[in-house]
């Protein structure tokens, strides 16, 4: 007989003891949270600069108080970046290569936004590449009440768009992810790279703290039988991270992971449920 | 919209569903004073974030925060408020499960690892499709369906167990 789960777990999710708590237990502390964020946004707008953060630089935390703290991976902060009220209209003439993603940049390096989204906030060069044959930049994106966070990266011959639900704030939602792709990007960033070598030695680059690491073996749909493969828990410049590595052919491949893990050990064991699965890390 | 008009229709947002929020946040969390902070977080962000988040996605946006937190490990040091467990309090309507049935589904979904648990939750409690759990959790709609499957093959064994 088939399972009404809906009426059985009903029965189980409970709501914890004394019911509602009073709105103030909430607004009280929002206000707080609230008057911090300003604080912090203020003071950035009136320093009137762009603080470009690097790897070792302290930079604005979860919270987004610019100085209090590094848990930022190296991201360029526009102090103009406030979320807006309103959309801003978006008029580029391409579109992304499809429906699902808001935005993205085409392979000349041109950001395509989607047909009906607008652009709400955005944050110039998070990936710090510079003036250079590369871009990157930070968006909040909205298309029919939708929000979604948008990383989006260019550079010759390619481009790479991580984009997700809109919760938070994008000041938050960026650190982790920038983290992410300079990994992906490898050669961009040649000092933060991690090389696994034949012996399954992992080596950081500067910038990078390798926290714990362990070898894994999650099947031949990710490494070849006897080829090293290791799950490192990384810190870069205060952000935790997580990430696969193989050596396959002489090669280091690293893959991120995309969500945060209390530790190695729920890491590894979510990495093992996925390749099982065949979903891979990504 | 002024301040006190953007508070006010928060705190109606909030007396509304601050219920079935604290529900979601006990169903996803093995520890009850874990959910409650989780649930704390979650409705201190949705206020600030209040000026930007529009009311008809404001429990979307509070829910992906719950759902999204770190939930079995984190736990902050010292909680004053004493809540109890998720058993016998401010439950929905009666379900004609048996008291011994709850007991062996309440354990074996406080027992699932944390992404199934939170799938299981999303998926057939709360009701959201597999596309809206994955974009939730921020997982691709496979594994939302690899990890509802084992999740619920867990609860489905314990059931069967205690009834046999």
């Amino acid at each position: 007989m088939e399972i009404d789960w809906e009426r059985e777990l009903d029965g189980v999710v409970g709501g914890g003891a004394g019911g509602d708590r009073p709105p103030s237990d909430f607004v009280v502390p929002g206000r707080r949270a609230l008057s911090r964020r300003r604080a912090a946004l203020t003071g950035a707008s009136v320093a009137a600069v762009a603080v470009v953060i690097g790897l070792g630089v302290s930079v604005g935390g979860a919270t987004g108080l610019v100085g209090q703290g590094p848990t930022g991976a190296g991201f360029a902060v526009d102090p103009t970046s406030a979320p807006s009220p309103e959309a801003d209209p978006v008029t580029e003439s391409c579109s992304p290569s499809d429906r699902d993603t808001f935005a993205e940049y085409d392979g000349v390096g041109r950001l395509c936004v989607a047909a009906g989204a607008a652009v709400v906030q955005r944050v110039a060069d998070p990936m710090a590449y510079g003036e250079g044959r590369r871009r990157s930049i930070g968006l909040v994106v909205e298309r029919e009440g939708e929000r979604e966070f948008v990383l989006a990266t260019w550079r010759r011959g390619s481009s790479s768009t991580t984009q997700r639900p809109a919760v938070g704030a994008l000041e938050e939602w960026l650190p982790a992810v920038v983290a992410a792709q300079r990994l992906l990007d490898g050669d961009a960033v040649p000092d933060e790279t991690l090389t696994l070598d034949a012996s399954g030695e992992v080596v950081a680059g500067e910038g990078i703290t390798v926290v714990d690491q362990r070898d894994v073996d999650l099947g031949p749909s990710f490494a070849p039988p006897g080829s090293p493969a290791v799950a490192v828990e990384l810190e870069v410049n205060g952000e935790r991270t997580f990430a696969l590595l193989r050596r396959v052919d002489g090669t280091t491949d690293v893959i991120p992971s995309r969500i945060d893990f209390f530790d190695l050990d729920a890491f590894v064991a979510d990495a093992r449920e996925r390749y099982d699965s065949g979903e891979g890390v990504l | 919209m002024r301040r006190e008009e953007r508070e006010a229709a928060y705190v109606e947002f909030v007396a509304a569903r601050q219920s079935h929020l604290r529900r979601i946040a006990h169903g996803v969390c093995r520890d009850a004073s874990r959910a409650e902070d989780v649930l704390q977080d979650a409705l201190v962000k949705l206020y600030v974030a209040w000026p930007r988040v529009r009311l008809e996605n404001a429990e979307a946006y509070t829910r992906r925060i719950i759902v999204r937190a770190n939930l079995d490990q984190v736990r902050r040091p010292f909680r004053s408020r004493e809540v109890s467990g998720l058993d016998g309090h401010d439950r929905g309507e009666e379900s004609e499960a048996s008291y011994e049935d709850r007991s062996v589904l309440h354990d074996a979904l406080r027992d699932l690892p944390e992404m199934q648990r939170k799938v299981v939750v999303l998926r057939h409690w709360v009701g959201l499709s597999v596309r809206e759990t994955a974009q939730d959790l921020g997982i691709s709609e496979g594994t939302v369906k690899s990890y509802c499957s084992r999740g619920l093959e867990k609860l489905q064994a314990a059931l069967e167990t205690s009834r046999s």
